[in-house]
């Protein structure tokens, strides 16, 4: 009987086998290939990385550089998904983009970067990107998130001037008030899954200055999510949508089709990153755009530098074969006068390199370089590193709590603020 | 003589085995493999990136217990499951009713249900995103016609209707399909019976109709029910599990813990729950219809 | 007989409603795919007679990273294969739990059927772990193996249930004639399996034509790529390509209209012999 099972099972094998005869992939001598997963966004499109990676391999023909964008396959978020899924697979793109996630340097999953690479001199402080002392990615460029955008003619029809711009939660309620008064919409939104990232922004501005090491306080027991002083940010957020001063709708709308309303004219202000100026310059509009730093609660501010986000941060995988070539590109990419300024100019970034790679800059992008320049006091995100990594997956329960308070649908703001604290003690 | 019996025997336990065997070995290999490794990583604290694995035994079932965004998603899941279910079945009746008389246009009818059985869910969910979307077409001539606009998918009291208006849509035909084949299978002579006895429609429909439905309404109802239970790509493509988790099936919920946040062993746990769950509630429902359909046809 | 036209005409008109909502998507998906982005974010509904367009579909005939008669041809391969395998696996499967209900037979009927109860995302990750430890991930081979594996539970549920309206007595007396069981089953059962063998073709087809997350995951980055998967291109985390999307989702509905209405008879048969027997 037994001997019967085994030739069943060498036969199923065989069938097996001779159905899936499969084909090994064909590669060619001395190549050597590099596989880019990149991060999409109406700035960087397709388009550019696409002409990146063809002008790096005309300048060397022995460099093969295949793009790979990173999709929500699996219903995850974006780029760390996406590497996650590439690499239970065993297929993982040399050179990552956006996969800012602490647990892959953890997991010993990221390449250490030669600290010591001559090249990296032109950096200024490198050792904003330094993780436990070392170092696998540098910011060679930074990405300020701390910025409120306004349309200055609504904002003059409005009946407010320069002189209005507020510094305070206060102040800036009372500007809300007035353009709600107007008859326009006060704040213009990221919209669906980017609502947490409003609600960052503020904690940043409130929050993230006063504990320069949040996460490493927070381990300690120093600081929680339901303290009075954070929930103070949620009540200020639910102040905002109490009076109607964000666009309606904002869950349900995409984050593009946003962008558009704004410079559409739908709403006077816009919390938005930098990238923003890249839209603004490219927009067809008739009027001018102005820019402030987050307002705070005692009016003391500080500017959220952003460093190592969205399409600025590279990292490379330490499994891949040329770990040194794909350095070489990511240098390249971000180094090179002529595409590093390319890369920065289309997401309206700024350079972190001395001396500088400069791009012709708009009125607006000189205007958050100067603010950029003139705030004393400049933080991480909180979402990645403040200090120490931050739990994977936070966004989540920020996502959750943002949209409690848009939707008014909590018991009460506390019981919000702790629920992100129990999601804390549920990772760590 | 007996010899030859038992070798008899043998022959057709071989040839039993030699049928069984390939089809049953893949799906083993593949599926019950997949679920007992779940089983395995649950009793763990892995998180799918790192090496290091540690026992925790049933730590993640009790933790999973003490959470409330589990005992929503069963919440939410349950929602989606006895409502959809129930509404599925309620509309195909009455569509495959209606249907089930001559006429020229029945075969178009039925086409035009049938359709949104051709298309993927990831399909069916971006083009009803540009249609529920706050300046989405709908919300666009409700303005036209000087209503108030409707946040569809952003109001979480309203966005499980939605996605349960969505999802009705997409399975009614399916059921409106099986019921009218059920319908044409009635013999005629019954319903004569009935009117000459007196019979009105509802109570014709009520003593032939709905009792020769019973094995349709067995299979669709226990096919369109696990399905809900199921249910991801539609939630996933219209809201992603929001606004404020009002959308979040357990499906969605697993995928959320085990990829975004890294906990593979905890969303392994919630699976076998959720395994559990889904088994025990259809075998039930199968043994309970069965029983009813029996007693209906006698 | 006034009153009984009457009533055919409010059963008609409300028919119409009902197959008009059913039909509006399918409206707005092909309409969008003959306008200019613009058109389509401004006004979905209406029809530009005047801007009407090819260019989303010629565009997206050979985009720089997906070909659709590449994606026809891979997937229709992927289908083809599945069905095949699936069919001969599942049907002799489906005989043996259909005539030995007992002992170990029962239990395994057990197990496929939770098979059926749950989400394929639920799995996904060990099923990564099994194809990369065999040293299938990321291939073809993976995909089918995985798809067969996925199927067999339906398939093998349904042809159960149809198998038992097919009398004993058809096997026994072929038994008696000195046939053995393999034979009774190839030469005899299996040729009567015909409807549920369509109704079997016809889900699996429906479904692998439709799925993206399998082929995403399983198929990695290399240069297979399925109709469905094409969608994912044209939509980023920021962007919505809407003229992409909606040309895209064209060539992805089209063949399996096309296969509807050329076997709707069948569809229909095929569909109710699954889910009325099972």
């Amino acid at each position: 009987m037994n001997k019967r099972f085994a030739l069943i099972a060498v036969l199923l094998s065989l069938f097996v086998a001779g159905v899936f005869a499969g084909g090994a992939s064909e590669e060619e001598p001395g190549q050597i290939n590099l596989k880019w997963q990149v991060w999409v966004t109406p700035n960087l499109t397709r388009e550019f990385y696409a002409s990146a990676a063809e002008t790096y391999m005309q300048l060397n023909p022995g460099v093969q550089i295949e793009i790979i964008e990173a999709n929500a396959a699996g219903g995850g978020e974006g780029a760390v998904d996406f590497i996650r899924n590439r690499l239970a697979a065993g297929d993982v793109p040399d050179i990552w983009t956006n996969v800012m996630d602490a647990i892959f340097i953890e997991a010993g999953h990221v390449w250490e970067i030669p600290a010591d690479d001559p090249d990296l001199q032109r950096v200024k402080n490198l050792e904003l990107a330094a993780i436990d002392g070392k170092y696998y990615s540098f910011v060679a460029h930074i990405q300020p998130q701390g910025s409120i955008f306004y349309n200055k003619s609504m904002w003059a029809e409005a009946g407010l001037t320069e002189a209005d711009i507020p510094t305070t939660w206060a102040e800036f309620e009372a500007v809300c008030e007035t353009i709600k008064a107007a008859g326009f919409v006060p704040i213009m939104a990221g919209g669906e899954w980017t609502a947490w990232a409003l609600f960052q922004w503020f904690l940043n501005a409130e929050v993230v200055k006063n504990h320069p090491n949040f996460w490493t306080e927070y381990e300690a027991g120093d600081v929680r999510f339901s303290d009075p002083e954070v929930v103070a940010v949620g009540e200020f957020l639910d102040r905002l949508v109490k009076n109607g001063y964000l666009i309606e709708g904002q869950l349900s709308i995409g984050y593009a089709q946003l962008e558009q309303g704004f410079l559409g004219g739908s709403a006077v202000m816009y919390p938005m990153g930098t990238w923003y100026t890249a839209a603004d310059k490219a927009a067809d509009k008739d009027w001018e755009t102005g820019v402030f730093v987050y307002p705070s609660r005692d009016g003391v501010q500080n500017f959220f530098a952003g460093y190592g986000v969205g399409g600025n941060t590279m990292r490379i995988y330490s499994g891949s074969e040329n770990p040194e070539a794909a350095w070489e590109f990511v240098k390249w990419f971000h180094m090179d006068p002529e595409y590093g300024a390319d890369f920065i100019e289309a997401d309206g970034l700024y350079s972190n390199l001395d001396p500088p790679i400069l791009y012709d800059m708009t009125p607006l992008q000189r205007e958050v370089n100067d603010l950029f320049q003139a705030t004393e006091i400049s933080t991480p995100q909180i979402i990645e590193y403040v200090g120490g990594p931050a739990p994977s997956g936070i966004t989540d329960v920020f996502q959750s709590v943002i949209e409690a308070i848009i939707t008014q649908t909590y018991d009460s703001l506390e019981a919000e603020f702790a629920k992100i604290d129990a999601f804390v003690a549920d990772s760590m | 003589m007996i010899g030859r019996l038992k070798r008899n025997i043998n022959t057709i336990r071989f040839q039993t085995a030699l049928l069984f065997v390939p089809g049953f070995a893949i799906y083993a290999c593949i599926i019950l493999l997949s679920i007992v490794l779940a089983f395995y990583y649950s009793l763990f604290d892995w998180d799918g990136v790192r090496n290091s694995m540690n026992f925790v035994g049933f730590a993640n079932y009790v933790r999973a217990l003490r959470q409330p965004a589990f005992l929503n998603s069963l919440k939410v899941t349950f929602f989606f499951a006895v409502i959809g279910t129930a509404l599925v079945n309620v509309i195909s009746i009455s569509l495959s009713a209606q249907l089930n008389r001559p006429g020229n246009l029945t075969n178009f009818y039925r086409s035009a249900f049938f359709f949104p059985q051709l298309i993927s869910m990831v399909a069916i969910g971006f083009i009803f995103k540009s249609l529920f979307s706050y300046i989405g077409i709908v919300n666009a001539i409700l303005e036209r016609w000087g209503l108030p606009l409707v946040d569809f998918l952003g109001d979480p009291a309203l966005a499980k209707w939605t996605v349960l208006f969505v999802s009705v849509w997409q399975i009614t035909g399916f059921g409106t399909v099986i019921y009218l084949a059920g319908l044409q299978a009635i013999p005629q002579e019954l319903y004569d019976a009935a009117k000459i006895d007196g019979a009105n429609p509802w109570q014709r429909f009520t003593s032939i109709t709905f009792p020769w439905l019973a094995p349709s309404l067995t299979s669709v109802t226990v096919f369109i029910f696990t399905g809900y239970m199921r249910m991801f790509d539609f939630i996933f493509v219209l809201t992603g599990g929001g606004p404020v988790n009002s959308t979040e099936s357990i499906a969605i919920l697993v995928i959320r813990i085990g990829f975004n946040q890294f906990k593979i062993s905890y969303a392994s746990a919630v699976s076998m729950y959720f395994l559990v769950l889904v088994g025990a509630i259809s075998m039930a429902m199968t043994y309970f219809l069965r029983r009813r359909e029996e007693v209906l046809i006698n | 007989m006034r009153k009984v036209q009457l009533s055919a005409i409010g059963r008609n008109m409300l028919l119409l409603v009902v197959a008009g909502i059913y039909l509006i998507p399918f409206y707005i998906a092909v309409i969008n795919t003959f306008k200019p982005e613009p058109a389509i974010i401004g006004r979905p509904l209406g029809i530009p007679i005047g801007r009407l367009t090819l260019d989303n579909l010629i565009r997206n005939l050979n985009a720089p990273n997906f070909n659709v008669l590449r994606a026809y041809g891979f997937t229709l391969l992927t289908v083809v294969i599945t069905l095949t395998l699936v069919i001969l696996t599942a049907s002799p499967l489906a005989y043996v739990l259909s005539r030995f209900r007992r002992g170990f037979y029962k239990t395994a009927h057990y197990l496929l059927l939770a098979g059926m109860m749950i989400p394929i995302q639920v799995i996904m990750i060990p099923i990564i772990q099994i194809l990369k430890s065999v040293g299938m991930m990321l291939s073809f081979q993976g995909l089918i193996l995985v798809y067969i594996a996925w199927y067999m539970p339906f398939a093998t549920f349904v042809m159960t249930g149809y198998i038992g309206t097919i009398s004993k007595q058809l096997d026994e007396s072929a038994m008696i004639d000195g046939a053995s069981l393999v034979t009774v089953f190839f030469r005899i059962i299996l040729p009567l399996m015909t409807p549920i063998v369509v109704s079997v073709i016809i889900f699996v087809t429906l479904w692998t034509w439709n799925d993206f997350i399998t082929p995403l995951i399983i198929l990695g980055s290399g240069t297979f790529y399925t109709v469905t998967t094409g969608i994912y291109r044209a939509i980023g985390h920021y962007t919505q390509k809407w003229d992409d999307v909606f040309a895209i989702l064209f060539y992805a509905i089209v063949p399996m209209i096309v296969f509807f209405l050329w076997l709707q008879k069948h569809f229909i048969s095929g569909l109710t012999a699954g889910s009325l027997k099972g």
